[in-house]
């Protein structure tokens, strides 16, 4: 046992502050307009205050031994969705989402967005139910628990209504299962409604995956009333989704058609597509250099502080830019895996991973979003999006991420002294 | 387990990773360029600046059409962060209150506001927010009706018709681009990273025609016309001494026709072309003017055809023939000629042949050779006939009568200066030909003096200084090809003053309705009004000591001799002077109101005679020490603003 200083994941801790760095950098750059607009021009000092404030979250995250976290995991989930329940009644919109209610706002001022902490406080109760299993699950009844623990905040969410943030708890959900050890078939059958949904819109593609399905069914053989109800499931989304389709809003629809076909709309929802790609793409190897980018620069570039921040890497660093960014971010990730691997028992691996994978969702939706691989759904970019909660909530769980790994490697007495 | 997943996990990490990066490659360096294209599209706004087309002036300066820049402003009002600001902005450009309230609607968010501003005036406001600015060139033409048939129409990029048409690879510039930055919003940005390329103004025309005397011919030939009841007519004023058209006015049944029908519509002259006959047989001395022949009474039988007088007399000397237009004489006195003689004659005076001055489908007229001929076209001729000569060859071969015996080469274009203010073209008294001697020619001016005085055009005569003029009326070629009855063409040259001419008034009505249908009848009142106009004016004759100036000694190779040569061209007279006429103290009418107008340019010309320009130009003049004025020559102000000037500078 060395002093102090060694405690701590210093690759951990060192990629999550480069990346905060990297992202306060880039709100400042995101602010350099040429007609300059006073919010957003004075977002990176915001940023920078609210970086402190997290970092001292995350050190307080540092302090609750994973045992604590594990006894804190159901209150903080109750918590979790008392406040996404709460967002519905009394929430707002905010700046590019106005009419979502996604925000508490307190006397005027927005202190915060519950669906953060709950993707954290879910990720925990996740954990917990996952980790109380001895053996990965035989049949997707035994699953009901994990997702009853996903669905309740992911419906919650989905009434605000806020589809990104919604697909995280999904995203989180999946990856606990895979490394909870839950078998690949059984996630594939999970999934199948899922799948089918989606496909449902092409009556062909969702026909070709039906009878894969159906293949797949009589290969592994799941019980009876499982199997019938997965393909009766599946039926129903095929059936169901023109109907669903009807009942989202009609900006989702856009949004989802846009994904399909960028110049379908654009002025309206195609816009944003369009201009991100024409940012990214037009910074060619090494971009138009810090502050300079014209797209940026001159306003075409929309929400170019929050969700749209990646593009300005492209725009101004360019290539290479963009290949830091995504190493920087590959090593985290590949960082959490290996805290999440060498964790003491399955908890804190699965705490960690979950965590881990609410990130990586994240960094793909919103980068595959500014580079049009991914529909438009308005989910943060983790470290760069300009946002005080949403910079607590990243710092939060690098902090908890810490906690596994310091007692992974049986340093967690010399953390909590 | 979970090693086994680790490694699927970190390969699919790996996959997503490289996924994403490859994506990114394809956008930025495969697509990259694509990308920049459409990013320099959107923000870089590449509008065409009109070039400005060339000012047209009169022979005094006075702007006769000239663009101006000028800016349309919208205002998004969505887009604007303080609505009272632009309120203020604009109340302060000299907007309307009405409108100006309506920025404070908040039931609007777009505003078009309908006037056209001078970029000067709005300088402060296109600096806000939400306020968009197009460029609109315009064309105006302060001068009226009578100098837009001449000058034409044009749009503000391209020329119609009349001497926009003619002109306009000289009077369009080459339009530039204005490259701005433009947010998302549409805002202009300039932005000094920014280059474009400044619009080149087109260049700038000065004509030899004068203003106030293209609207007296204008004006009394439409009064003519209402008086006669004539379907049509022309008149030409044209400086003998240089050869400089001073008016081209015609008016034709069809309200669009322009000036331009004085050199695109020739007609049969008749009676006067008889004095050329005179003249060149008194050269030739095979006549003199006391010369007598047989009249006949007034009637002569050429083989099938007859000839009659209208002024019966047996015999007539040569004057008297030319003063009573007698066509029995001129029929004998013509055929003294050679067929060849008589052609060479009409053809030296220009007949047959564009005068070339620039004029979109001028006409040649029709002057057939004498193999063509029929045994009476030497007759014809002589009278007038079977030849057609548009109003402004005849002019330019009556001038030849009136300054001693030289076809010049007519001119519409006083100077034309480059964007840069270079001169790249002045009129200059160029000799085509010599086709009388000066003795001839004065012995034929006496002769029209007769003509007034005593013959068949009296009513051409002016109280104060003696005219010298021939009338002419022809009969007109109907539909069919064949003469018409009752149609006459009455036509008036006349030479102003006779002892020394400086102005040939070329006068032709078209169909003259009643009894009085003669030239000297009709024509001849006309051409003494519009000369009774010119000594009237005070700035529509040419100027005196200037015409002395550039009459240029004898040329030795436009003589008698040099006529065999078809297109007998003689080295120019280059005197190496610009014959720029402004007379000074003059006192004309004050520049109609027309808000905005263009600083003159007023590089290289006397101080009195700048400061005059600016004054006429609409403006107040200060002085100063440095040389030029300020604002620059072209910037467009307001009528009545004040311009700083100082003499010297370059040129």
């Amino acid at each position: 046992m060395k002093g102090r200083t060694g405690l701590a994941d210093t690759p951990l801790i060192a990629l999550a502050l480069l990346l905060s760095a990297f992202g306060v950098v880039i709100v400042y750059s995101a602010g350099q307009t040429d007609l300059p607009v006073t919010y957003v021009a004075g977002a990176w000092k915001r940023q920078a205050a609210w970086l402190v404030v997290a970092l001292g979250a995350a050190w307080i995250a540092t302090r609750a031994s994973v045992r604590l976290l594990e006894w804190l995991a159901w209150p903080a989930y109750l918590l979790g969705l008392a406040l996404l329940a709460l967002t519905l009644v009394i929430g707002t919109g905010a700046g590019t989402a106005a009419t979502m209610k996604g925000w508490i706002t307190i006397g005027g001022v927005r202190v915060g967005q519950p669906s953060e902490l709950a993707k954290i406080t879910t990720a925990l109760m996740l954990a917990r139910t996952l980790g109380a299993f001895r053996e990965p699950p035989r049949s997707l009844l035994e699953l009901w628990k994990p997702a009853l623990v996903t669905f309740a905040p992911f419906a919650l969410v989905m009434l605000q209504p806020d589809l990104g943030s919604a697909l995280v708890f999904v995203g989180v959900f999946f990856g606990m299962l895979f490394w909870s050890g839950v078998p690949w078939p059984m996630l594939l059958l999970l999934a199948s409604p899922g799948v089918s949904l989606v496909l449902a819109f092409s009556t062909g593609l969702w026909g070709a995956w039906f009878l894969l399905f159906l293949a797949l069914v009589f290969w592994y053989r799941p019980y009876v009333v499982e199997g019938v109800a997965l393909v009766l499931a599946n039926v129903a989304m095929g059936v169901v989704a023109p109907i669903l389709w009807d009942r989202l809003a009609p900006y989702q629809q856009r949004r989802l058609l846009v994904f399909l076909d960028p110049s379908r709309d654009p002025r309206a929802s195609g816009y944003h597509v369009i201009q991100s790609q024409v940012a990214i793409g037009s910074g060619g190897w090494t971009g138009k250099g810090f502050t300079e980018g014209t797209q940026k620069r001159l306003a075409f570039l929309p929400a170019q502080h929050t969700d749209f921040i990646f593009s300005v890497v492209g725009e101004e660093l360019g290539f290479l830019g963009v290949s830091f960014a995504l190493a920087l971010f590959l090593a985290l990730f590949l960082r959490i895996t290996r805290v999440a691997q060498r964790a003491n028992d399955p908890f804190s691996s699965l705490v960690a991973f979950g965590l881990g994978s609410a990130f990586f969702v994240h960094v793909l939706v919103n980068i595959g979003m500014t580079l049009n691989l991914m529909p438009i759904t308005g989910i943060p970019l983790p470290f760069f999006s300009y946002g005080g909660s949403f910079m607590l909530a990243c710092w939060l769980a690098i902090g908890v991420v810490a906690r596994v790994s310091a007692e992974g490697r049986g340093r967690a007495g010399a953390l909590t002294a | 387990m979970r090693a086994d997943r680790t490694r699927i996990l970190t390969w699919a990490l790996a996959a997503a990773a490289v996924a994403i990066l490859l994506r990114a490659g394809w956008v930025q360096l495969w697509q990259g360029g694509y990308w920049r294209e459409v990013a320099e599209g959107n923000h870089r706004k590449a509008t065409a600046l009109p070039a400005p087309r060339g000012t047209i002036r009169d022979a005094d300066g006075a702007v006769l059409a000239e663009s101006r820049a000028l800016v349309t402003i919208a205002i998004d009002l969505k887009a604007t962060r303080n609505r009272r600001a632009v309120a203020r902005a604009l109340a302060a450009a000299g907007v309307p209150a009405p409108q100006v309230r309506r920025v404070m609607n908040p039931a609007l968010s777009w505003i078009d506001l309908p006037q056209r501003f001078l970029p000067g005036d709005v300088a402060a406001l296109r600096r806000i927010a939400g306020v968009r600015t197009t460029w609109v060139a315009e064309r105006v033409a302060p001068a009226g009706e009578a100098v837009r048939r001449l000058v034409g129409r044009a749009t503000p990029t391209r020329g119609l018709d009349g001497l926009e048409f003619a002109l306009d690879s000289l009077l369009a510039g080459r339009d530039g681009t204005a490259r701005v930055l433009r947010d998302a919003r549409g805002a202009d940005l300039p932005s000094p990273r920014v280059e474009g390329d400044t619009a080149v103004p087109g260049h700038a025309v000065t004509l030899t025609v004068k203003q106030a005397v293209q609207d007296l011919a204008e004006r009394e030939l439409r009064e003519a016309m209402a008086q006669t009841g004539a379907d049509g007519g022309d008149i030409v004023v044209l400086d003998p001494t240089d050869g400089a058209v001073l008016a081209l006015a015609s008016r034709r049944p069809d309200p669009r026709s322009t000036s331009a029908t004085t050199l695109t519509e020739a007609f049969e002259p008749g009676s006067t072309l008889k004095p050329f006959v005179a003249g060149r047989l008194l050269d030739l001395r095979r006549a003199r003017p006391d010369e007598t022949v047989n009249t006949y009474n007034g009637t002569l039988r050429l083989g099938a055809r007859t000839i009659t007088d209208m002024h019966r007399a047996p015999r007539m000397t040569l004057t008297e023939v030319i003063a009573q237009s007698s066509n029995v004489g001129i029929v004998q006195f013509a055929a003294r000629f050679s067929a060849r003689e008589q052609y060479e004659l009409l053809r030296d005076l220009g007949f047959g042949t564009p005068t070339g001055v620039p004029y979109p489908l001028e006409a040649a007229g029709t002057l057939r050779e004498p193999r063509r001929w029929s045994a009476t076209s030497p007759a014809s001729l002589a009278m007038g006939y079977e030849v057609a000569v548009t109003p402004l060859q005849l002019a330019v071969a009556y001038a030849a009568i009136a300054n001693g015996g030289e076809v010049l080469q007519p001119g519409l274009l006083r100077e034309v200066r480059s964007p840069d203010g270079r001169v790249v073209f002045a009129h200059r008294r160029r000799v085509l030909r010599r086709v009388f001697s000066p003795a001839a020619a004065a012995a034929v001016r006496r002769m029209l003096v007769e003509v007034v005085e005593t013959g068949t055009s009296g009513r051409a005569r002016l109280v104060t200084t003696r005219v010298g003029g021939k009338s002419g009326t022809a009969r007109r070629v109907g539909r069919n090809g064949r003469y018409e009855a009752g149609a006459y063409t009455a036509s008036f040259v006349g030479l102003f003053p006779a002892d020394d001419p400086r102005v040939v008034v070329v006068v032709k009505l078209d169909n003259p309705r009643g009894d009085a249908y003669y030239g000297g009848r009709v024509a001849a009142p006309v051409a003494a009004a519009v000369l009774q106009g010119l000594v009237a004016g005070r700035n529509t004759l040419p100027d005196v000591p200037a015409v002395a100036k550039a009459r240029d000694p004898m040329l030795p190779a436009a003589t008698m001799a040099s006529r065999e040569s078809l297109v007998a061209e003689a080295p120019v007279a280059d005197t190496g002077d610009v014959p720029v006429v402004i007379e000074l103290g003059q006192r004309r009418a004050a520049a109609p109101a027309v808000p905005p107008r263009s600083v003159p340019d007023v590089s290289g010309l006397p101080a009195r005679r700048a400061v005059l320009a600016l004054h006429q130009a609409g403006f107040r003049v200060e002085w100063r020490g440095t040389p030029g004025t300020d604002p620059a020559a072209g910037t467009m102000l307001k009528a009545g603003s004040l311009v700083r000037f100082g003499a010297g500078g370059p040129k």
